[in-house]
């Protein structure tokens, strides 16, 4: 079966994020390897890590991780910084390349991140604190309609709806956010209250529409983070065989991976209600 | 002003002769139920009290009958008044090491206070004493001293305002009444000397076995449980007697070092016997579903302390539902302790905080050190005894388990005690630890250190050591050299080395594990340990090396020199060695160099920064959708 070029776009857009995400966590991960390794390595009380580090031996995995708190904290905060800055330059690239529906050369895509960035920063200075805002309110609600349905169909449906509200709501939120910047990139333009009431026309009337397709998106992306959440809790309930730690690596990276994918899934999604708009006759 | 004071002048009057009459008849009652000042109890409370709910205040009168047990004449007698830590205007004349209460009274945090006001004193006849007080404590001069081995009769009447719930005593929103230490008591006397201390809130207490006559006014439709045994077969507990809208209890307990009460409209009663024990449980009906399991436990509990020391000693135990400030409370012959756990879905802190409150009926009801000047012999040897006990009664030992990580007493005491552990002794009083240390110490360092101790000298040889010092010092005052001679002499062996440095003084402990190397010499592989002593502390070492093929060789190393190496020799080369491998030695500060393999494996270590790194991947894929 032939993949179809907007896939080829979506794979791609998808692994540039894994790949530069996996890079920065590896800044953060790979000197917690060595030094894990150079502590417990030799050790027996490695052994008793799994399938769970029981007491002792985990509170001496704490312990000895405490040495490591004056290095890993500010290195955590200068890789977060970074990391902030170099996906709002990323975002650049990809953004102009699911507009544009192909894969950019490298060139172009240098050229539409630097062309993108400041724009990008903007609406992400501004996301933070509604994203903030937005998750706090949306998990209140959720755990309130979780509550009541706890209530009726027990605490696993209450885990399921509460998960759901809070995905597929803040993923609206994120919604809205792709379609400001996917108008800054078309229209090649930083302002933020451009991209704004752009977007709010868009949407207009188009709520429901655009909450279920973006709910759709953030319950692909819930699909991600379950998996996520079995590979972290799993792999203790069997054994940690080298076999099994491989699959386990290769699932989590799949996860993390697809969690990806359906942030591009959703950019493509949100691109759809420009397209609808005809924004491209009605602007400049 | 001078209405006042004329007011106050014949308000002491009609005190002092209340008490007086009280005195005489008080004479007569005491011959007459022939409450014996025996070799244990040289001291006898006789108090009539009476609740007002309305004011919330508590009144009554007190004799106090005792012998001088010191080794000179008595001219001051010093009663402790411990409600007085929630006045107002408290002010310490000396420096306590938990103000907390203190400042949150002063700072206005507890929104209503407490005192104990004393008046009538009379001592011997003589009604001339004039007290002053010193903050939580009573000073009450003698004209006329007491030689050691007399007698003295102090009589007073006293006041009580009970502030809300802190520490032992007070009421609750329900409108539950806790009393503990709501009397004035006479100050503790240890080995004939006598123990002076201010309640600082936290700091714990110490007083000596009396036996008590109790007579109790208190509203009719109050529940009602009490140090004292409750006379009734099985049943509600029920009054001797009411009048109108109050009930009248005779209530008397014998060698206790206090007597508690709690009462409360809101309470249900349950009492049944367990091996001649009357186990009383006062709960709130919302809890009435926990009664079987809390049953059961307490029976699991009693059972385990009965065999591993001695069978508990008093003819009742209650049981109180109700937050006594704390997560639990031991008072004599009661535990308080709030039977709600809507955090708590498997039960785990209400069972661990029971056998930990069920556990101090041997080590502070009855083996009664001064938990003053030593708390760690109360709290530290029953926070080791909860973990023991805990491994026997419940599926595992755990206190706590998060996402199926297992968390031990004993695990946290040997995390919080490297954190701050070695800035004090165990054996340190209740006011001069440093700040935050006090529960670090008294809790988990010394159950870590107990711990220890059971590593050095065999599990079995511990617990007969431990029950031989229990029966020995039980109705006594021990303190922690009589805990250190009492195992000396049931172990037949010299442990100065191990409490001089670890209870008494502050040594660290980290042995290590340098290296395992094999090289063969004839037929046979010769494999070489190194081992380090990297700290002060010195501690036996049993050295076991592992082999391929399953096999295992031992050596003692007795952990003297700072380096050491030991040879063993077997047909194969070693995998690995340790020292340590039955988890004892809880105060060695790095767990991780307590073994080494021959070839180092990343397996482990890979999957753990795995794991943490996937955490983090994760955190930043949600991070990218800003």
């Amino acid at each position: 079966m032939k993949i179809s070029d907007n896939m080829k776009v979506n794979f791609r857009a998808a692994m540039v994020l894994y790949i530069f995400r996996i890079i920065m966590a590896s800044i953060v991960i790979l000197p917690l390897f060595v030094f894990i390794t150079g502590k417990f390595a030799n050790s027996t009380l490695a052994d008793k890590f799994w399938p769970l580090p029981q007491g002792a031996a985990f509170f001496e995995l704490i312990w000895q991780l405490k040495e490591l708190i004056p290095f890993i904290l500010p290195l955590l905060f200068v890789v977060i910084v970074i990391y902030f800055v170099l996906s709002q330059l990323i975002n650049g690239g990809i953004y102009e390349s699911i507009n544009r529906n192909e894969s950019l050369n490298v060139a172009d895509f240098i050229s539409a991140c630097g062309r993108n960035f400041l724009g990008f920063i903007k609406i992400a200075l501004v996301g933070i604190p509604v994203y903030i805002i937005s998750a706090l309110a949306i998990d209140l609600v959720g755990l309130f309609i979780g509550k009541i349905i706890g209530l009726i169909a027990g605490s696993g449906a209450a885990a399921i709806v509460n998960y759901l509200i809070v995905f597929v709501s803040l993923y609206g939120v994120a919604g809205f956010f792709a379609i400001m910047r996917l108008i800054l990139t078309r229209k090649n333009r930083s302002s933020l209250r451009f991209s704004f009431t752009q977007t709010r026309d868009i949407l207009n009337g188009k709520a429901r529409y655009f909450i279920a397709l973006n709910g759709i998106a953030g319950a692909l992306t819930l699909i991600s983070f379950v998996l996520a959440g079995l590979m972290i809790t799993l792999p203790y309930k069997l054994s940690f065989s080298s076999g099994v730690m491989i699959l386990t690596l290769i699932i989590q990276q799949a996860a993390i991976f697809w969690f990806g994918f359906a942030e591009i899934i959703q950019i493509r999604i949100n691109s759809r209600f420009i397209k609808e708009a005809d924004y491209g006759t009605q602007m400049e | 002003m001078v209405n006042k004071f004329w007011l106050m002048k014949i308000t002491k009057n009609i005190n002092l002769l209340i008490v007086i009459v009280f005195s005489l008849f008080i004479n007569g009652i005491v011959k007459a139920d022939e409450i014996v000042l025996d070799s244990i109890c040289s001291l006898n409370y006789f108090i009539v009290a009476e609740l007002d709910t309305s004011t919330k205040t508590l009144s009554g009168y007190e004799n106090i009958r005792f012998i001088n047990i010191t080794d000179g004449p008595l001219d001051t007698i010093i009663l402790h008044v411990y409600p007085n830590l929630f006045k107002k205007e408290f002010v310490k004349s000396e420096p306590v090491s938990s103000d907390t209460v203190a400042e949150s009274v002063t700072n206005g945090m507890i929104e209503d206070t407490g005192c104990l006001s004393v008046s009538g004193v009379i001592v011997n006849g003589d009604n001339q004493p004039v007290p002053f007080e010193d903050s939580t404590l009573l000073y009450i001069p003698l004209n006329q001293p007491i030689a050691p081995g007399d007698t003295a009769m102090v009589s007073l009447s006293f006041d009580l305002n009970i502030p809300k719930i802190q520490l032992r005593f007070g009421y609750d929103d329900n409108g539950n009444y806790l009393f503990a230490h709501w009397y004035p008591t006479l100050i503790g006397f240890q080995k004939g000397k006598p123990v002076v201390f201010q309640n600082g809130g936290d700091v714990e207490f110490f007083s000596n076995f009396a036996n008590y006559e109790v007579k109790l006014k208190i509203p009719a439709g109050f529940k009602l449980s009490s140090t004292a045994y409750n006379k009734q077969a099985v049943g509600a507990i029920k009054p001797d007697s009411t009048a109108g809208e109050m009930a009248y209890y005779n209530l008397s307990a014998k060698r206790v070092i206090d007597f508690a009460f709690a009462c409360g409209v809101v309470f249900e009663c349950e009492t049944y016997i367990h091996n001649d024990t009357k186990i009383d449980i006062l709960y709130l009906p919302e809890n009435s579903a926990k009664l079987d399991l809390i049953k059961g436990q307490v029976n699991k509990t009693l059972d385990y302390f009965n065999k591993l020391l001695f069978a508990y000693p008093y003819p009742n135990l209650s049981f109180v539902d109700i937050n006594p400030g704390a997560g639990g409370m031991e008072l004599p012959r009661m535990v308080v302790m709030s039977f709600d756990n809507k955090h708590d879905d498997d039960n785990r802190d209400l069972f661990n905080t029971l056998v930990h409150e069920i556990g101090h009926q041997w080590f502070y009801a009855t083996v009664a050190t001064n938990e003053y000047s030593e708390p760690w012999l109360d709290e530290g040897i029953t926070t080791y005894l909860t973990d023991r006990a805990i491994a026997v009664i419940a599926t595992d030992n755990a206190i706590v388990d998060i996402l199926g990580i297992k968390f031990s007493y004993n695990d946290f005491g040997v995390f919080v005690s490297r954190w701050s552990g070695f800035l004090d002794p165990l054996a340190t009083s209740s006011d001069k630890f440093y700040p935050e240390n006090y529960f670090v110490i008294i809790y988990g360092k010394t159950a870590a250190t107990l711990k220890t101790l059971e590593g050095v000298v065999g599990t079995t040889s511990f617990d007969k050591a431990l029950k031989d010092f229990a029966e020995r010092y039980k109705f006594q005052h021990p303190d922690g050299c009589d805990l250190q001679s009492s195992f000396e002499q049931s172990l037949n062996r010299d442990l100065d080395w191990f409490f001089d440095s670890f209870i008494f003084k502050t040594a660290r402990v980290d042995y290590a594990i340098e290296s395992v190397k094999s090289e063969k010499r004839d037929s046979v592989y010769v494999s070489t340990v190194e081992l380090h002593r990297n700290y002060d502390g010195i501690l036996p070492q049993e050295v076991v090396v592992s082999f391929a093929d399953g096999a295992s060789k031992s050596q003692v190393w007795d952990g003297v020199d700072r380096y050491f190496y030991l040879e063993f020799s077997y047909a194969l080369p070693a995998v690995s060695a340790a020292i340590d491998t039955g988890g004892y030695y809880f105060i060695d500060e790095n767990y991780a160099n307590n073994s080494i393999k021959a070839v180092a494996e990343t397996g482990t270590s890979f999957a753990v920064a795995s794991e943490l790194g996937f955490i983090f991947q994760l955190l930043l894929a949600f991070a990218g959708l800003l």
